[in-house]
């Protein structure tokens, strides 16, 4: 593959999908991190722009594993400022934010990360990113069978974990007699 | 929260609950693009492996020692070198083993007065915890392992060096050597020092407690 191509198909590549990558990065992290975890997914992605899969659906793929990744990274360490990310980091502070209160919705968020952390990813790749089921198993590296089921089988989990959950506060909060 | 009885029910519960997300702005989809482009600027820099074979650079790549070799030979002594008592710069790591290290750099020297000015402001202004993430890391430690078997400057004495099997600490000092070479190399190409024949030495010593390279 000559770099040139290489390197023009990863910048339309990060074109469509930033915005995307960004969604997913603040689903994923405090907030405030997302800019800094962007531009190391992007540094990544230049680094190894010589694997960078032909096909467009592919190299979303691609770029969405190297996003986790660095969630991943992230989870064991503290995330480090760059300087790189510096201007994104304070438009963002300052831009207008869509979606739910943070409050809102804390229990199945807190249902989903108790699930197994290839479940729970499946889920949020499901239906926080919009990912179809086979896609969400490109992007975690499983065959689409396979996380069909595993699909599944996180959502029975999520259901009876969601259901415990309601029944516990329930009875918490049920009067003595 | 209502108990989810049937999947319509569920799905709503698991969308409700996606977090908040900044909403679609032409000055972010800008922001974005710059960042890509900054990116591609970024990791573009030269690779250790090319830097070897460039003869502007090839006396710098030698001289910056921040390597296992001066961690091993300072960790056994107490005292620091008197010009690491007052060092240019400073770097706490903590390596693959668990283990803290702590490396001091400066006693630099060099003819050029322009080089040894560039060189030092590196040093002093360089933001080496954001540099050194866990990702760069990971990913110079990744580069080093493609390139492992290839001489790195047509001396088989650097050839047998690379090809050893070296301990996950060495692998990750080597790391942050090269991603810290390739940093001041290109810092002396933005301010232009291009110059062959420009000589620089750098000193560095370290204190890893406990570490055995």
């Amino acid at each position: 593959m000559k770099k040139v191509d290489a390197d023009a198909r990863l910048t339309e590549a990060l074109s469509a999908s930033s915005f995307d990558l960004l969604r997913y990065l603040q689903r994923r992290l405090e907030f405030d991190e997302a800019a800094d975890a962007l531009a190391e997914v992007m540094l990544v992605a230049w680094r190894r722009v010589d694997s960078l899969p032909r096909s467009t659906e592919e190299s979303r793929m691609w770029l969405f594993g190297i996003a986790r990744n660095v969630t991943f990274n992230a989870e064991r360490s503290a995330r480090r400022r760059l300087a790189l990310a510096g201007h994104l980091r304070e438009t963002l502070r300052a831009a207008p934010t869509q979606g739910s209160p943070a409050d809102e919705g804390a229990e199945v968020r807190d249902a989903i990360s108790r699930l197994s952390a290839e479940h729970a990813e499946l889920v949020r790749l499901v239906h926080w990113d919009g990912f179809s089921i086979a896609e969400a198993g490109a992007v975690l590296g499983i065959p689409a069978s396979t996380a069909r089921t595993r699909y599944q089988r996180a959502r029975t989990e999520l259901r009876s974990a969601l259901v415990s959950d309601v029944t516990a506060v329930a009875t918490s909060t049920m009067p003595s007699s | 929260m209502r108990i989810p009885t049937q999947d319509d029910d569920l799905d709503n519960l698991i969308n409700k609950a996606r977090p908040a997300t900044s909403e679609v702005s032409g000055l972010i989809t800008s922001e974005l693009a710059t960042l890509s482009q900054r990116a591609r600027v970024a990791a573009k820099r030269p690779h250790p492996s090319r830097h070897w074979k460039r003869p502007a650079f090839a006396g710098l790549a030698t001289i910056l020692v921040i390597g296992s070799a001066a961690a091993a030979a300072a960790s056994s002594g107490d005292i620091w070198a008197p010009w690491a008592q007052q060092p240019e710069a400073t770097l706490l790591l903590t390596l693959p083993s668990g283990a803290e290290c702590e490396y001091r750099i400066g006693d630099l020297r060099s003819d050029d007065a322009e080089v040894l000015s560039a060189a030092r402001n590196f040093y002093q202004k360089t933001d080496f915890e954001g540099l050194l993430t866990d990702a760069a890391i990971a990913e110079a430690i990744a580069e080093n392992e493609r390139s492992a078997t290839a001489p790195l400057d047509n001396n088989p004495a650097s050839a047998a060096e690379n090809d050893k099997v070296l301990s996950p600490d060495r692998r990750y000092m080597r790391a942050v050597q090269n991603i810290v070479r390739q940093e001041l190399t290109m810092e002396f190409e933005r301010v232009g020092i291009t110059s062959s024949d420009m000589s620089l030495t750098i000193s560095a010593e370290g204190r890893c407690p406990g570490v055995i390279w």
